[in-house]
């Protein structure tokens, strides 16, 4: 058993930098960069309708959102995307829009958030609003670039509850968390939102660097004190590291059974039984709503409220069916709120 | 006499063979007509099914047809008019705007049409205070169609947030940012049960749409798929939105 958590720990951690990353952005730390450049293409310009810029870089799941906003946009303005990399400047973006002249700026993914303040740093009269997506915690950054608004990329805990609710025999009513000092404020907001849905979350606090026996003492507290449904775990590294999974994450829910939900579905491997359910953005639908805050900004003249970020509405989910149903039971009907069975 | 021995064993040889080309030429048929008699069946729905459950329910149902669900309206009608597949469900106006001939029609309580209803919390809302403010509707026809059809309900203008899915409507009101939300009547009691938000239902008498319908490109698909479309049993009928097919 212990060879087992090592190996599919190991497995874990190397591809959670990509997912859970909570001061990089989730799609920027993408490392395996795809060669899928040519998937950007814009459609052909027309005359009379103006221009919105899009800087993206390139993966697969920037392109789903490209995909979904620039079909939107196009009905109404002329798309021009610039796809950046790591070698693109400030000065790159400067001549894009020099060149583009947009009504609108759409920034995805951190990487581009931060290329872009070095050229705001520059030209402070530019006044064009901004709008970021899939960018983390955008709430902690959006102050940083002018005239901007955005939505958030970070699924709320709220929607994942729902979806656990609907989809699971079980409770889920209590949920834990154990997170880090750093994210206080951050959960603090999640666990106000989750009472609109009458869950209770219960939470354990540990320091910046967690130890095996903090974070065991925190799983203790929850599972056997304070007696959770649930736990919803927290794309944060710091508690995702290898030897914390292998040593305390898996073998203490091999002991105690308990859903656990969360939010990258690398998290979700069958062979492992450590996620139940992940809900992770819906990137077309986020395309969706990108384009209508767009939209309505255009409709009040460009006019848009500084610093105001949006929640996600929309999420996939995904469930390790054979062991949810075996150790918790699914609803009748839980199918149909699933959008991928592991 | 050998010339004629020699057209006599070739005839012989060609008569031996007949059967085998016909057989020949019957698979070939088959397999033509075999594929030509599973026409393709496109599906854009108001659902609360995930796209995907849908497609299997219905592919399992319906295995004369090639289905495919789609979730988004504008992935529906790009797919439509790209590769023109034999038949769609959808509502009887966009099955009539994809150019297609309704053939059946989903019937849900007696009626072909049906209600929509504003859901808001703790409160029910006049309709008519909604102008300017955040309304959520999906985006059932694409943004204009879609945006026309809430103001003409509501009978003044709101300030439409359109979403892909109508459980994303739930969304809005959790996190208080929209007013109301404008969906169809059968799907009060199902956000009702998944929510402990208290949703309260304000009816819009003037509020409706054709219920889906089946599009079809020819007699020769109708002949093929409308019994099994008929039979569907009444868990995919509901997740159709309908209750029966005539």
């Amino acid at each position: 058993m212990a060879i087992k958590y090592i190996i599919v720990s190991l497995s874990m951690v190397l591809l959670l930098p990509q997912c859970t990353n909570t001061s990089k952005s989730a799609t920027s730390t993408a490392k395996a960069r795809i060669e899928i450049d040519d998937l950007f293409v814009d459609g052909e310009p027309e005359e009379g309708l103006d221009n919105i810029a899009i800087f993206t870089p390139a993966t697969e799941t920037t392109h789903i959102l490209w995909k979904s906003l620039s079909g939107e946009l196009s009905e109404e303005f002329n798309i021009r995307t610039v796809v950046t990399s790591h070698t693109t400047s400030a000065s790159d973006i400067g001549k894009h829009i020099r060149n583009i002249k947009p009504v609108a700026i759409v920034l995805i993914d951190n990487s581009t958030v931060k290329k872009f303040r070095k050229y705001q740093a520059y030209h402070k009269n530019d006044k064009t609003p901004v709008f970021i997506f899939m960018a983390s915690f955008l709430k902690e950054i959006i102050g940083m670039v002018n005239h901007a608004t955005g939505i958030a990329y970070e699924v709320p805990g709220v929607l994942s509850m729902v979806r656990a609710r609907n989809i699971l025999k079980t409770d889920v009513i209590n949920v834990g968390a154990v997170y880090r000092e750093a994210f206080r404020d951050y959960v603090k907001a999640e666990a106000s939102m989750m009472s609109v849905e009458k869950f209770k979350m219960c939470t354990a606090s540990l320091g910046d660097n967690p130890t095996k026996f903090d974070l065991e003492a925190a799983l203790d507290n929850l599972l056997n004190k304070q007696k959770v449904d649930v736990l919803w775990i927290l794309n944060d590294n710091a508690l995702l590291k290898q030897e914390l999974v292998a040593d305390v994450w898996l073998p203490t829910l091999h002991n105690s059974p308990m859903p656990t939900v969360v939010n990258v579905p690398v998290l979700l491997n069958p062979d492992v039984e450590f996620g139940t359910l992940a809900v992770i953005p819906d990137s077309a639908a986020l395309g969706v709503q990108a384009a209508n805050m767009i939209f309505n900004a255009y409709d009040m003249d460009w006019e848009i409220e500084e610093n105001r970020v949006e929640l996600p509405l929309s999420v996939l989910t995904y469930i390790d069916k054979e062991n949810a149903q075996k150790n918790f039971g699914l609803r009748r009907n839980a199918t149909d709120y699933i959008d991928k069975q592991l | 006499m050998i010339i004629i021995k020699k057209n006599t064993s070739f005839l012989k040889t060609v008569y031996r063979m007949v059967p085998v080309l016909l057989a020949m030429l019957i698979t070939v048929s088959l397999n033509v007509w075999g594929q030509a008699v599973k026409p393709r069946l496109f599906v854009y729905v108001n659902t609360m099914t995930k796209a995907s459950a849908l497609q299997k329910d219905l592919q399992g149902a319906l295995p004369g047809a090639e289905v495919k669900v789609f979730s988004r309206i504008r992935d529906f009608e790009k797919a439509v008019s790209e590769e023109s597949p034999e038949a769609v469900i959808a509502r009887k106006n966009l099955v009539q705007s994809v150019k297609l001939k309704p053939g059946l029609q989903g019937v849900l309580n007696g009626k072909n049409v049906e209600p929509y209803v504003l859901l808001s919390v703790d409160k029910s809302i006049d309709a008519s205070t909604l102008g300017g403010k955040n309304v959520g509707a999906v985006d059932e026809f694409g943004r204009k169609q879609t945006s026309n059809f809430v103001s003409k309900s509501l009978g003044v203008e709101p300030m439409l947030k359109r979403t892909v899915k109508v459980e994303d409507l739930l969304a809005l009101l959790q996190f208080s940012a929209a007013d109301a939300i404008f969906l169809p009547k059968r799907f009060t009691p199902i956000l009702q049960k998944s929510s402990q938000l208290k949703l309260v239902e304000t009816d819009l008498p003037s509020a409706t749409m054709p219920l889906p319908a089946v599009g079809f490109a020819s007699d020769e698909v109708k002949t093929a798929i409308s019994s099994s479309i008929k039979s569907l049993n009444g868990s995919i009928n509901q997740k159709l939105g309908v209750d029966s097919w005539q």
